[in-house]
């Protein structure tokens, strides 16, 4: 692997100091005067229409804690392990040809691991939905 | 690229394979048992007849040489006994004895992986996959109380250190410009007056300080410990600590020996890991946190050695690694054998030991005495040896605190010897009935323990050789 020179890959970032903290009082100042004139100015009259829990104009139904069934977790964690490991072939992909065969053998051995992860979580029961079978 | 370089890291692959399917095939712990021990056993043999052989591998991000295989060849050695240790394996369900096995492979795998990299992305893959293992290790505790709180509360303060770790390796990084060691040994050295490198190396070695449950690191360890099943916990507490002192002395190795800021850092970790480790031990009633609080403390011996900066420092390091590997070893062997149906073992459920199993009351005996520091046993020798280099160096006043605490160590365990030998039980227990071969296990480590108290020079010999290959 070669090393890799930092002087040409990252840009001198050197903010103005002065300019930094002239603009973080503004936003903060602005914000702030915001907030205090519209409560300030403004009247309030609450009713039950407005107070509602805002579901994009949908009345709401029932509470929000509800029990999730584990398997939606799993699929979740499984969907999110297998799309990381995509991301990696993909990046193989890109440069398949100058890594060779030696390249596509490393990413075969890769795939490999992936297959047996999936058949151990398919065997362990994993991917089962529903109510159990016996 | 040499193959056969690999051999010791093929055969746990190899293993680990293995140990996959059967944890896909219906549960049977005998046949898992047998199998596991014998591809443990051809582990050890790999990493013995590997142990001289030296190269680069994968664009010089691997480095074989006499410094990586020794530590190969302890730790498949530790694989080989914790995974003996585990036809006992009660506190993990049957249906997840495959992937026990599988898991502690995984680890030794990756931890082998530590000793060898060179790189510092490799090194953070490998600290990773290890410690991954790990929590899932103390997570496959049966007992649901025990493995679910410390499993997460394990994970979470390792996810923590891990990003310290990865914030120091940014910083290194962002500095120098490099993350191959080589590179680094360069570039270093000069850099090193300058307080964001000092304080890069000081939150990278936080990572491993981890590993080693150094003092500001160490809050996991009596969790870890109490939480995980007996063999994992053996397994944590003697082969990992093998692992961390690897990629330690790797580190530290970098600044070679001219950094007064790191020297100072490591000096106030080593002293205060003592104490704390110490005086919090003698609190202690349940054996394995007693173990882990004697771990945070020799953790502190560990680092006097290493924060010499000096060849004899870092041997000595190296040799106290290696005891800490057969004394820790032998301390959770006896307490796997005596704890009932798994579970843990409180000190006073040892009384009457050496009458129930005068071997095993033998083997703990020995091995306090080693972790104690008295002649002649291992940890006499090892002790001796870091302050020898220490006091190299002109550290006296550190050589005193070592030495107060090593007397006030002595106190607990001797406490938990007058259990063993002088207390009489509450209600008589039955003997504890030993197979053949765990009997010449533990036959073995005694002999080792006093052998190499008596005859240190040839270990000595091979550590001072392997430490060369540092810069």
């Amino acid at each position: 692997m070669q090393p890799i020179d930092a002087h040409a890959l990252l840009s001198p970032w050197q903010p103005g100091m002065l300019s930094l903290t002239l603009y973080g009082v503004v936003v903060i100042a602005l914000t702030l005067a915001i907030l205090f004139l519209s409560r300030w100015l403004g009247r309030h009259q609450p009713n039950d229409e407005k107070l509602r829990v805002y579901e994009s104009g949908i009345i709401p139904t029932g509470q929000a804690r509800l029990r999730y069934p584990v398997p939606f977790f799993m699929v979740a964690i499984f969907f999110l392990i297998f799309d990381v490991e995509g991301a990696y072939i993909f990046s193989w992909a890109v440069a398949s040809r100058p890594l060779g065969w030696a390249g596509w053998l490393q990413i075969e051995f890769f795939i490999g691991v992936l297959i047996a992860g999936l058949i151990y979580v398919w065997v362990k029961g994993g991917l089962e939905w529903g109510p159990k079978r016996d | 690229m040499n193959w056969i370089l690999l051999t010791p890291e093929l055969t746990l692959l190899l293993a680990a394979a293995l140990f996959l399917v059967l944890a896909c095939l219906k549960p049977d712990p005998r046949r898992d048992y047998q199998l596991a021990v014998s591809m443990a056993a051809l582990t050890v043999a790999a990493g013995i007849a590997c142990a001289t052989m030296s190269g680069d591998l994968f664009n010089h991000v691997y480095r074989v040489d006499l410094f990586s295989q020794v530590f190969k060849a302890l730790l498949s050695i530790g694989f080989f006994l914790v995974i003996f240790l585990c036809d006992d394996f009660q506190g993990v369900a049957p249906t997840h004895h495959g992937e026990g096995y599988f898991l502690l492979a995984v680890c030794t795998l990756s931890m082998m992986m530590l000793a060898s990299a060179v790189h510092l992305l490799a090194i953070v893959l490998a600290l990773e996959l290890s410690s991954y293992s790990l929590y899932i290790l103390v997570f496959l505790r049966r007992d649901s109380r025990w493995g679910m709180i410390t499993g997460l509360r394990y994970f979470l303060v390792g996810a923590s250190a891990s990003a310290i770790m990865l914030f120091g390796l940014a910083l290194i990084y962002g500095v120098t410009g490099a993350v191959h060691v080589d590179i680094l040994i360069q570039r270093l050295p000069a850099m090193l007056d300058r307080p964001m490198v000092v304080t890069g190396l000081l939150l990278t070695l936080a990572g491993f300080f981890f590993k080693l449950a150094v003092f500001p690191f160490h809050f996991w360890a009596p969790e870890a410990y109490q939480g995980a099943p007996n063999p994992v916990a053996a397994f944590i507490a003697a082969v990992s600590k093998v692992a961390a002192v690897a990629i330690l002395l790797r580190i530290i190795s970098l600044a070679q020996g001219n950094s007064d800021l790191l020297t100072r850092g490591l000096i106030a970790m080593a002293v205060v890991s003592m104490t704390v480790g110490n005086l919090a031990a003698i609190a202690q009633r349940d054996f394995k946190r007693l173990m882990a609080f004697s771990s945070v403390a020799h953790a502190g011996y560990l680092l006097l050695g290493m924060l010499c900066m000096t060849p004899a420092g870092y041997a000595a390091a190296m040799f106290y690694g290696a005891a800490v590997l057969v004394m820790k070893y032998t301390c959770f062997m006896v307490m796997t054998r005596v704890a009932e149906d798994g579970g843990n073992l409180q000190i006073d459920e040892l009384a009457g030991l050496h009458r129930r199993s005068p071997l095993l009351a033998l083997a703990l005996m020995m091995a306090l005495f080693s972790l104690g520091g008295i002649p002649p046993t291992i940890g006499f020798s090892g002790k001796l040896i870091i302050f020898v280099a220490a006091m190299q160096k002109g550290y006296l006043v550190l050589v005193i605190i070592a030495m107060i605490n090593v007397v006030i160590s002595l106190y607990y365990y001797l406490l938990v010897l007058k259990a063993a030998y002088l207390d009489e039980p509450t209600r008589p227990r039955p003997a504890i009935s030993l197979t053949i071969p765990a009997r010449l296990v533990a036959v073995v480590m005694i002999v080792l323990i006093v052998g190499l108290g008596f005859y240190p020079v040839a270990l000595l010999d091979l550590v001072q050789a392997a430490v060369l290959r540092l810069p």
